[in-house]
């Protein structure tokens, strides 16, 4: 299972969803899912949503057992 | 566009279309059969062009992928479930084998053309060249029409008027069965 703090850093930097898909290059609803954690991104749009964030893969995403 | 919209429209424009296509093959107006195909992919290329949101994304196509491996499943079995069903009553309706044939060259063709293709992302997804898959698309369709023309029932018998009329040259008898349209 793979939980993330897209919303809280997101939230953080005043973007708005469609703000972050844009940035990230996918539409709104893969971030909606993402940030539900009902979706698991690849390496390019994990490392893309941490560059727009600011932060690291390894600080946004949380691998559990 | 919304994308709802645009989604919306698209699944009309499909039913319509196969619907239109269906209307012309039984007619056997294959110029409308065409033009069908050829106006239904521009409307459907115009929708997607007027929803800047319908670009599809890495889930849009993870998502379409499993849609159209599902959607190609359930194609192969439920051709060849009602293929099986019209073989065995073949004897109530002559042209039931041909449909029987169709769906199965159908569902065969398919599938050798997914399993193409899929070689094809396996084996050459970071190489040069397409060329693989053009020539392997090509030989697929190719054979499917020369499949499709041999078992297409041009030369069967027809049912018209209560009597089985030669239509181009059966290589069989005609049916020992009464023509339906008699009974």
């Amino acid at each position: 299972m793979i939980k993330n703090r897209i919303r809280e850093l997101r939230g953080a930097r005043g973007m708005t969803q469609g703000e972050l898909a844009d940035a990230c290059g996918v539409r709104r609803e893969t971030i909606v899912f993402l940030e539900q954690g009902k979706y698991n991104p690849s390496l390019a749009l994990a490392h893309a949503a941490a560059k727009v964030l600011n932060t690291t893969i390894d600080e946004l995403f949380q691998f559990e057992d | 566009m919304t994308l709802k919209t645009c989604r919306v429209l698209s699944r009309l424009m499909l039913v319509a279309l196969a619907a239109t296509c269906t209307a012309a093959v039984s007619q056997k107006a294959y110029w409308l059969f065409a033009a069908a195909i050829l106006v239904g992919s521009l409307v459907l290329m115009a929708l997607r062009r007027r929803t800047p949101e319908a670009t599809a994304d890495e889930r849009d196509r993870q998502i379409a992928g499993t849609a159209a491996s599902a959607a190609l499943q359930a194609f192969a079995w439920i051709g060849l479930g009602a293929a099986a069903f019209l073989y065995a009553f073949q004897d109530r309706n002559p042209q039931f084998a041909s449909i029987a044939g169709t769906l199965t060259v159908a569902a065969a063709a398919l599938m050798i053309l997914y399993e193409l293709i899929e070689m094809y992302l396996r084996r050459y997804q970071y190489g040069k060249t397409g060329i693989f898959v053009a020539i392997a698309s090509l030989l697929t369709i190719v054979t499917t029409l020369f499949a499709l023309r041999l078992i297409a029932g041009e030369d069967d018998w027809m049912c018209q008027n209560g009597r089985w009329i030669m239509h181009g040259h059966p290589s069989i008898a005609a049916p020992a069965v009464p023509c339906p349209s008699a009974r």
